[in-house]
């Protein structure tokens, strides 16, 4: 046989196993796959059937936590009593502003809402946040959310063909950042890692205020990679004609205060000043709660935006009020 | 850029296509180039050090062939052992040696500088740093021991130190055996690229459906230990000794395959390891270029079995005791190789093995069993992250199973891979299909093609050797 016959013979073989390959596992097991790796795309896709007209977007604070809570509604159903229109929620741990771009471009035109609101976390635009271990499901997750063939988007998750990032990428970011990206103190604060040292000597239980500065001790500039996800969403939501509402979450402020001291408290305060102009400038409705709740609203096991029923009420009712007036 | 990534896909025809294209004579700079762009898709700050390691054992090995000095040479392969070797504890065991000390992190509290310094050598492992490395000295020690001369011309000797298939993980290959090979006009033969296809086709099977899998399936078990029950985790220290065989033969494989598409032959590294009969077997069987590295280079200068009985123990600890910190700046290695060192000093002295052929059914079984059992305990060590983690491995029992999940699936490819070595009988994959029918031959590529299509892992696995 000639080279090339040979060659030829082999090709169409092995594309030949390719298809029937395909064939077997898009109809037997790729739908249990999408049906674990791809939930991102059900959660959003049930969602979006029911057609609402104000879409919600939120991580797991939309949640109840702990069974002690006397009431256990989401904030979203606690909205959803109060207003004419129609709301449904996207929510699940762990997600950005990066995810939920990815999920308004995936919309279909049919079932595009009349007005977006989304939850704007402070914590989400720390290294912590950015470099979460986390991040490589729910980057994994948006690989099963297209029509090609099955076997070709477990091809590109098995292929690492997204945004991924190994473990030690994401620990020597962290590491980096806490180490020697510097904060706007004039004291001893200058990094994560010295702020931390100093609380670690002066104080005798010093890893809840740890926690804290470790999560909240960022500077939230122009050069902030989480930021070029919110502007993505802004650019969209002209480009759809859609009105957006962004939230800035409240987060537990006194406790900072009293584990760390002023500075953390004013940083965080500072950030999400720096977010509400920012957007407020683009014509974009940003509410601003950050400082709004005392700390026996938020769950002690997580000090930060988890909260009871009195505070999901209140921002329930944050939201209702932009929901209602006519602006 | 790892062998099972696109990158590497789209990498590896587009460097083909250039070496074919350019005369003979002038291969081996697209070779080094394509090398060199291979290396820095990891990161390319980390060129820097192997640049460094080149020029230093290419000067340093000029020195030491032209000199007659017996004083200057050892002084010139002290300074290139020391250059060597300071570069890997610098980027390899600083932390374990120094950065993790309670002295140096107040200096680094101190001190900005020293701060910085910490945060470069703790920065990550420069990949394949130990294995290039290793080669770069073991040229060097040949040229000092006047077993080779050295390579006249730096481009060329830079490529025996950058040769991209076996350069993040090996095999480590000789000066005399890999250096001439890269240089040997070559023309590919449809034979060339059938052979490269099995090896890779079943490398990659090995990698990202065995390996990858496993490590899936145990890996939650090895970072909580206490939560599971004492019957995973007996499960998992056997599941891990394939996981690891897997991962690192697959890349072997993958790795001989692709230097055969530029006409080089890499070493074997695996024969059957777990099919021995005795630890020296093992040894002789698993990662080989590594062992006979140390056989080599430690070993047999530090006297072999010609002197005295404690002699040769003391050799055998400190060879196996320095392959174990090889693998990583952690305790756990060092005294997984020092259990290797210790079990073979007491298998030798107590009961070597007689020739295979010698040995009945019987005994024949009972020293499969114990090698195995003992290469797996040995793993278990390796796997652990910390010494205290072993006795917890063992003292605390949780009441999670390794099988809750839907795995039973998983269980098809990795009977498979067993069937195969089974069937492959000790001889590597296209040594076996050579001469088979057609319909043997495309059995075995649609069950791994099909395999790796199908089952392939899509968790956060990478290439176990990749970090030493």
């Amino acid at each position: 046989m000639k080279p090339y016959n040979y060659i030829a013979s082999r090709l169409i073989g092995f594309v030949l196993i390719l298809l029937i390959g395909s064939i077997i596992y898009q109809f037997t097991i790729y739908p249990s796959i999408k049906k674990s790796e791809g939930w991102l795309q059900h959660l959003a896709e049930r969602q979006l059937e029911k057609n609402a007209e104000i879409l919600y977007f939120s991580s797991s604070t939309n949640k109840a936590f702990g069974p002690t809570d006397t009431d256990q509604r989401s904030i979203v159903e606690i909205v959803k009593n109060s207003i004419q229109h129609k709301i449904v929620s996207i929510d699940t741990g762990a997600i950005h502003c990066g995810i939920f771009y990815e999920i308004l471009k995936r919309i279909p035109q049919n079932q595009l809402p009349k007005k977006i609101i989304i939850d704007l976390n402070v914590r989400s635009f720390g290294n912590n946040w950015i470099h979460s271990g986390l991040e490589n499901s729910l980057q994994r997750n948006l690989v099963y959310w297209n029509a090609y063939p099955g076997v070709i988007n477990h091809l590109r998750a098995s292929m690492k063909v997204y945004n991924y990032q190994s473990p030690a990428e994401h620990h020597s970011a962290i590491e980096y950042g806490e180490k020697f990206a510097e904060l706007p103190f004039g004291n001893s604060h200058t990094t994560i890692k010295k702020w931390c040292d100093s609380l670690f000597k002066a104080s005798k239980t010093p890893e809840e205020g740890m926690t804290m500065i470790r999560h909240f001790g960022h500077f939230i500039d122009e050069k902030n990679t989480m930021l070029r996800n919110v502007d993505l969403i802004v650019e969209w939501g002209k480009k759809q004609h859609i009105p957006i509402v962004f939230i800035i979450l409240p987060e537990n402020v006194h406790r900072m205060e009293f584990l760390v001291g002023n500075d953390l408290r004013n940083l965080v305060e500072q950030n999400a000043d720096f977010l509400q102009k920012r957007y407020s400038t683009k014509n974009v409705q940003v509410i601003n709660l950050v400082d709004d709740l005392d700390e026996t609203v938020f769950f002690e096991s997580f000090p930060t935006e988890h909260y009871t029923s009195v505070g999901r009420k209140h921002i329930a009712q944050k939201m209702i009020e932009k929901i209602n007036s006519k602006k | 850029m790892t062998f099972n990534s696109v990158q590497f896909i789209l990498f590896l025809p587009l460097a083909l296509l250039l070496y074919y294209a350019v005369n003979a004579n002038r291969r081996w700079i697209v070779l080094l180039l394509m090398s060199y762009i291979f290396y820095a898709g990891w990161k390319i700050e980390y060129l820097a050090l192997i640049v460094y390691s080149t020029l230093i054992d290419y000067f340093i090995a000029q020195w030491i062939f032209s000199t007659s000095s017996k004083i200057k040479k050892r002084w010139l392969l002290a300074l290139s052992l020391v250059s060597n070797f300071s570069l890997l504890i610098l980027f390899k065991y600083f932390h374990f040696l120094i950065g993790g000390s309670p002295w140096f992190k107040d200096l680094a509290d101190s001190n900005e500088t020293m701060l910085w310094l910490q945060f470069v050598f703790e920065y990550g492992i420069p990949v394949g740093i130990s294995f290039y490395t290793f080669q770069t000295v073991s040229y060097t020690l040949d040229v000092y021991h006047g077993r080779i001369e050295p390579e006249k011309n730096l481009g060329k000797f830079a490529l025996f130190v950058t040769f991209f298939p076996q350069l993040v993980a090996g095999p480590i290959e000789r000066f005399s055996e890999l250096h001439p090979q890269l240089f040997t006009a070559f023309k590919p033969k449809l034979e060339t690229f059938r052979l490269a296809f099995q090896l890779c086709l079943y490398g990659f099977y090995l990698k990202m459906v065995i390996a990858d899998n496993l490590g899936d399936i145990i890996s939650p078990l090895f970072a909580t230990p206490a939560s599971y029950d004492l019957a995973s985790k007996i499960i998992s220290a056997f599941l891990f000794g394939f996981q690891i065989f897997a991962d690192f033969f697959g890349y072997t494989l993958i790795a001989i395959g692709v230097a055969h598409l530029f006409g080089v032959r890499l070493m074997d590294n695996f024969k059957s390891p777990y099919g021995s009969y005795s630890l020296r077997e093992f040894w002789s069987k698993w990662h080989i270029s590594l062992s006979t590295w140390f056989r080599d280079y430690i070993y047999i200068p530090l006297g072999g079995s010609k002197h005295s009985r404690n002699r040769w123990i003391l050799a055998i600890l400190l060879t196996f005791g320095l392959s174990g910190l090889w693998h990583g700046a952690n305790v756990t290695y060092i005294y997984w190789g020092l259990f290797h060192g210790a079990y073979y000093v007491i298998e030798q002295r107590l009961f070597p093995a007689p020739p295979k052929d010698k040995m009945k059914f019987t005994e024949k079984s009972l020293r499969w069993i114990s090698t195995f059992i003992a290469i797996t305990f040995g793993w278990l060590l390796f796997r652990v992250s910390s010494m205290k983690d072993v006795s917890v491995f063992f003292s605390h029992t949780g009441d999670m199973n390794i099988f809750q999940s839907n795995i039973l699936l998983l269980f098809i490819p990795i009977i498979g891979f067993f069937m195969l070595e089974i069937l492959f009988r000790q001889q590597r994959i296209d040594q076996f299909l050579e001469n088979k029918s057609p319909l043997v031959r495309w059995s075995i590529y649609s069950f791994t093609l099909i395999s790796i299509l199908l089952f392939s892992a899509r968790g956060d696995m990478q290439f176990i050797y990749f970090q030493f």
